[in-house]
């Protein structure tokens, strides 16, 4: 992609969860972060695994070490060992608090700044060198989190629920005629739709859900997604230690001469079929119109019939 | 080949911590629900697992020329949560309060779960209690101050007729007031 690399981008829900899988698919060591006009904030990453994240002026409260069933003074005494240089976690855990509730901290945390980073009507977002110094012994990988993206009612079920698993949803066939069709459905999704269309082979199922608007196709340009994504390792740089006090935590590290060569500057190549696929999605969904209040009122009906069915 | 109408509906279930939400939009879910929950320490002895951002569950049924899509987004119970109100109501056509019976000192979070839900918008609503009698509902409209045109049904969220039950009448309330609307407009 010229000039700029798929983790650059405008902060809307599509784009924020296509950097993610990104991020994800590619291993990528480092952090993003968002600016949403009136705030933002910054998530952390480890080979591809979320490790924390920060909302600016959105300081740690005692509430949210309570909610994880983190003892106080074990956290302010984590905070303030020398020795916990650049893994606040695990000297957090040494001093006896259970690794559940670190876990259950970090999640909380995650879900709350993706959440409010989704929500945000505008902004960009971009990676950056900044390297937490909370620790990475405990992460999560971003696609066990995109539920929490997808909070804008106007997604579609189906997207919903393929994008929980992204790796496995990718139905990709190979066909003479159509090269490589990346579709974003689970396995079990594709079944289902391919008997509500009475199809009895692949293409005439792909073609008659494409017409019916069930199904977003791509044609690749090149290779199958696997195979793009092995051959360009992820970029990364060397972690430093860094003091870990909870002054520090509202902010990512600044950026260093040493690792300003990493993310901020690698050419990744575009993952065309996911962004792409996203745009598509975007756009279907904005050009849906609502139907009258009588068609909506005898859809409904239909509805109870069939839920009484149920 | 003609086109496919697609229609999608959402209802939001809401109600205070552990009354049974995920379990409520699991037993009709045609999918599994799509669950974002976590571990907990607030209420432990109620329940090791919350919901922190919202459950997704959907019921459909489809013909030739239409699918008809019902949503369900179950919302955290966690005050903490509360953010993700706003969120989830936007574009909902009624919305199921469940209320544990078992546990009446939720009661009052419940009313003020109500108490935001009807700023949120003029809706339809239906009042689903749970583990409850006939007497617990009696009860329950007592404590929340019900209108009587609320309805308010006792109910189970393990057992799939008592949760049908609910979302029907919650769902003819909702074409009630569209044809009421159209019929005002006209």
């Amino acid at each position: 992609m010229s000039g700029q690399s798929p983790l650059h981008g405008n902060l809307t829900k599509a784009a924020l969860i296509a950097a993610l899988e990104r991020i994800e698919s590619t291993g990528t060591t480092g952090s993003l972060r968002i600016d949403t006009g009136d705030g933002g904030g910054a998530l952390f990453f480890d080979r591809g695994r979320l490790y924390f994240g920060t909302i600016d002026g959105h300081a740690l409260t005692t509430q949210e070490l309570n909610d994880a069933g983190i003892d106080r003074s074990l956290w302010q005494a984590g905070a303030a060992r020398p020795e916990a240089r650049g893994n606040f976690v695990r000297e957090l855990i040494a001093l006896g608090c259970h690794r559940d509730a670190v876990a259950r901290f970090v999640r909380n945390r995650l879900v709350l700044c993706l959440t409010t980073f989704a929500a945000a009507e505008s902004g960009t977002f971009g990676p950056a060198n900044g390297r937490h110094g909370f620790g990475t012994e405990v992460s999560f990988a971003p696609s066990e989190l995109l539920p929490e993206l997808l909070v804008d009612l106007d997604i579609h079920a189906d997207t919903l629920v393929s994008l929980k698993r992204t790796r496995d949803d990718e139905v990709t066939v190979d066909r003479d005629v159509w090269n490589t069709i990346v579709t974003m459905v689970t396995p079990q999704r594709f079944e289902e739709l391919t008997k509500s269309v009475g199809a009895t082979d692949t293409k005439h199922a792909i073609v008659s859900l494409e017409q019916r608007g069930l199904l977003t196709l791509i044609q690749s340009e090149s290779q199958p997604a696997e195979r793009r994504r092995s051959e360009h390792q992820p970029p990364t740089f060397a972690p430093k230690p860094v003091q870990s006090s909870p002054a520090d935590w509202g902010a990512p590290e600044p950026h260093s001469a040493q690792n300003s060569t990493d993310t901020d500057d690698e050419e990744y190549v575009p993952d065309k079929v996911g962004r792409q696929t996203y745009a598509t999605i975007a756009s279907l969904r904005a050009s849906r119109t609502e139907p009258p209040p009588q068609e909506k009122a005898r859809a409904l009906r239909r509805l109870i019939e069939a839920v009484r069915g149920l | 080949m003609s086109e496919i109408d697609v229609i999608n509906f959402k209802l939001v279930v809401t109600g205070p911590f552990a009354a049974g939400k995920t379990t409520f939009i699991g037993a009709v879910s045609e999918i599994p629900v799509v669950t974002t929950e976590t571990g907990t320490s607030e209420g432990r002895e109620v329940k090791d697992h919350t919901t922190v951002s919202m459950d997704f569950g959907k019921v459909s049924v489809a013909d030739e020329s239409q699918l008809i899509e019902l949503y369900l987004f179950g919302t955290p119970g966690q005050s903490r949560f509360d953010f993700m109100w706003d969120i989830l109501s936007k574009g909902m056509l009624g919305y199921v309060l469940l209320v544990d019976a078992t546990r009446p000192e939720t009661w009052t979070d419940a009313a003020a779960i109500k108490a935001k839900f009807d700023e949120l918008g003029d809706v339809p609503l239906v009042v689903g209690v749970n583990r409850g009698t006939e007497s617990d509902v009696d009860k329950v409209v007592a404590a929340l101050r019900l209108d009587e045109a609320v309805p308010v049904l006792a109910c189970e969220a393990t057992d799939k007729e008592s949760v049908k039950q609910v979302l029907i009448t919650l769902l003819i309330n909702v074409v009630e007031q569209l044809e009421a609307t159209v019929k005002g407009s006209i």
